[in-house]
């Protein structure tokens, strides 16, 4: 799958209550808004969801959003995890805070 | 294009249909035609065989028999029909008043009687109308047989069928292969037809209106083959020129109102500087660039007591007026809990509560690093809710003030702030921006870094170079130069911010 400058690849795998979304690319402001689309659309009934962000070059604020508001919905259902971050992407998320409510591994 | 494919289908369909049916009705209408002329021009044929005959004969002998008798006449017909044919293999009798054949094609019938020959009784052949052909058997053949009564004798023509049904047979198919040949013909040449002045046009419209569609209002449709394509061309075009002319306006009142609203926004945040023009223990500075006329950047500062000032940065996720309006409220409502004299954690921990709520709804949260400082002690007491680190000049060195992070607001209801303290001393500084800064990106798409800020401030201002008050606004605006020569024309996406407050105490 390409990942071309400002381009987002969502691939999710679900088996029953678990979910795994592969994300490839910029979670920018115009790709954060189909990522939080899908988000909406597909926790219904996930009692663990695990992120991989292994092939994520850049998360902006309003990627963090759709990261926050998972877990959101996580706290109240199951459990939410996320792998692969980079150096970069997990300063972000330490500064934000939200290393602090969030399991990164 | 699918559309045009099955568009073209079907006119191959209607012109190959109505063009077969075409040539299945003129078949079966030239072969009625065919079999009626072939029979009428071999009657008249006949009939003009036998006068022919006698005019002919008659005037080669008008010169020397004036008074040519019949039975010279009848003799002279019997010579020449001795030699003839009616058509390849046609018979010419002619027969006296008893009906026995005097003469005949090749002398063949001679003596015999013609109700033998045809088997047909001789009164049957007497009462016969003269102008007609009939069906008779001569010699097992079947025979067209045309008979004409004049001058007492009977001049009889024997035409097979054979030979007649050959003539049919060989026109029907002279025909066949003129219409195999002429149809499909006939065919390509109207579907060619058709397809240039009707499918072609379609097709070229119908990609205009695609283009069109698809946003791309300075196509422009040519059709002008015919006065229909012409009209309905001149429509398309009148009516996206209005679409164009109607866009234009409205990108014109959208940009109005946002110039408003960066003016609102603008005016704001504190812009008059020097800020505090009496104040001789402190300078400070700050600049908002925003990326898309109107951001979520802001920052603020204020006395709250007479010996203490707040000052505070903050970015909200987000663009644009939605962004630029949520940093409006997320300001005041700061703003109303620092008045009241909590301490920096209990004003982010309130304000925090008090506008999570709006931040659910449009989705957006802040990050915002806020200081108190006392001008007389230099003592600093701030909280960091999800905020780029500030740098903190001391003796000329910066040095990222980092700590241990906290939550961003609008994000959790209910959390709460803890706050940081450091003593400055006289000469120190601290630089407060946005991630506009450390983000902006360059034409390799690289960020400026925390380590580029860092040594820009390391070595270009010394504080004892000028007066604090210009010395915030110098380090800010050496930001500001730094981070647009290293974007150079790169459009950056985020706003960028930039506070600076410079100390000096009492001393």
């Amino acid at each position: 799958m390409s990942t071309e400058n400002g381009m987002l690849s969502i691939e999710p795998v679900r088996e029953g209550g678990r979910l795994t979304v592969t994300l490839k690319g910029e979670i920018n402001i115009q790709t954060s808004k189909e990522f939080a689309e899908y988000m909406d659309e597909n926790l219904r009934d996930v009692t663990e969801l695990i992120f991989d962000i292994s092939d994520v070059e850049y998360i902006s604020s309003a990627g963090l959003r759709v990261f926050l508001n998972s877990q959101k919905i996580m706290n109240g259902q199951g459990s939410m995890v996320i792998h692969g971050m980079s150096e970069e992407i997990k300063d972000t998320f330490d500064m934000t805070g939200f290393s602090k409510i969030m399991r990164i591994e | 294009m699918n559309s045009s494919k099955k568009e073209e289908k079907k006119l191959t369909a209607i012109v190959g249909g109505s063009i077969a049916a075409a040539a299945v009705l003129t078949m079966v209408l030239s072969v009625a035609i065919c079999v009626s002329v072939i029979a009428q021009r071999e009657y008249y044929e006949a009939k003009k065989m036998l006068s022919l005959s006698e005019e002919d004969i008659r005037g080669e002998l008008e010169d020397d028999l004036h008074d040519l008798s019949e039975e010279m006449l009848i003799e002279k017909i019997e010579d020449m029909v001795r030699h003839k044919h009616f058509g390849l293999t046609g018979s010419f009798l002619v027969c006296d008043s008893d009906l026995t054949v005097c003469a005949s094609t090749d002398d063949k019938y001679n003596g015999l009687s013609l109700a033998n020959l045809t088997d047909t009784e001789d009164r049957k052949i007497k009462d016969i109308d003269s102008d007609a052909f009939f069906l008779t058997a001569l010699d097992g053949t079947y025979d067209l047989t045309y008979i004409d009564s004049r001058y007492d004798h009977y001049f009889v023509i024997f035409y097979p069928v054979e030979e007649a049904f050959d003539t049919l047979a060989s026109s029907v198919r002279s025909l066949i292969i003129l219409e195999v040949v002429l149809f499909p013909a006939l065919f390509f040449i109207v579907y060619a037809f058709l397809k240039c002045r009707v499918i072609n046009g379609v097709n070229s419209l119908n990609s205009s209106l695609e283009n069109i569609a698809e946003g791309n209002l300075n196509e422009k449709a040519d059709v002008r083959n015919s006065l229909e394509f012409e009209s309905l061309t001149d429509n398309i075009n009148i009516t996206v020129r209005m679409i164009r002319r109607m866009v234009k306006k409205e990108a014109k009142m959208l940009e109005d109102e946002i110039a408003y609203a960066r003016a609102i926004q603008q005016a704001a945040l504190p812009q008059k500087f020097p800020a505090f023009p009496d104040r001789r223990e402190f300078g400070i500075y700050a600049s908002m660039n925003a990326a898309k006329e109107v951001g979520g950047d802001f920052y603020d500062f204020y006395m709250i007591s007479p010996d203490k000032l707040l000052f505070l940065i903050a970015d909200v996720s987000g663009k644009g007026i939605p962004a630029a309006l949520f940093m409006m409220s997320a300001k005041s409502v700061i703003k109303s809990f620092a008045e009241t004299g909590l301490s920096p954690a209990q004003v982010f921990t309130e304000a925090n509560r008090e506008i999570s709520g709006k931040g659910d709804k449009v989705d957006m949260f802040v990050t915002a690093w806020m200081g108190v400082l006392d001008i007389q002690t230099g003592d600093l007491k701030y909280v960091n809710a999800g905020h780029n680190p500030p740098v903190l000049i001391h003796e000329g060195r910066p040095e990222y003030l980092k700590q241990d992070p906290e939550m961003v607001m609008c994000a959790f209801d209910g959390y709460e702030y803890k706050q940081q303290e450091i003593k400055l001393s006289s000469g120190d500084a601290l630089l407060l921006y946005t991630d506009g800064v450390t983000e902006a990106k360059n034409s390799e798409r690289k960020n400026y870094g925390e380590e580029r800020l860092k040594s820009l401030l390391e070595g270009t201002i010394q504080a004892a170079d000028a007066d604090i008050k210009e010395l915030s606004r110098k380090r800010c605006e050496a930001v500001f130069d730094d981070v647009s020569s290293y974007s150079e024309d790169e459009p950056q996406s985020d706003d960028i911010t930039v506070l600076c407050v410079t100390y000096r105490g009492i001393s």
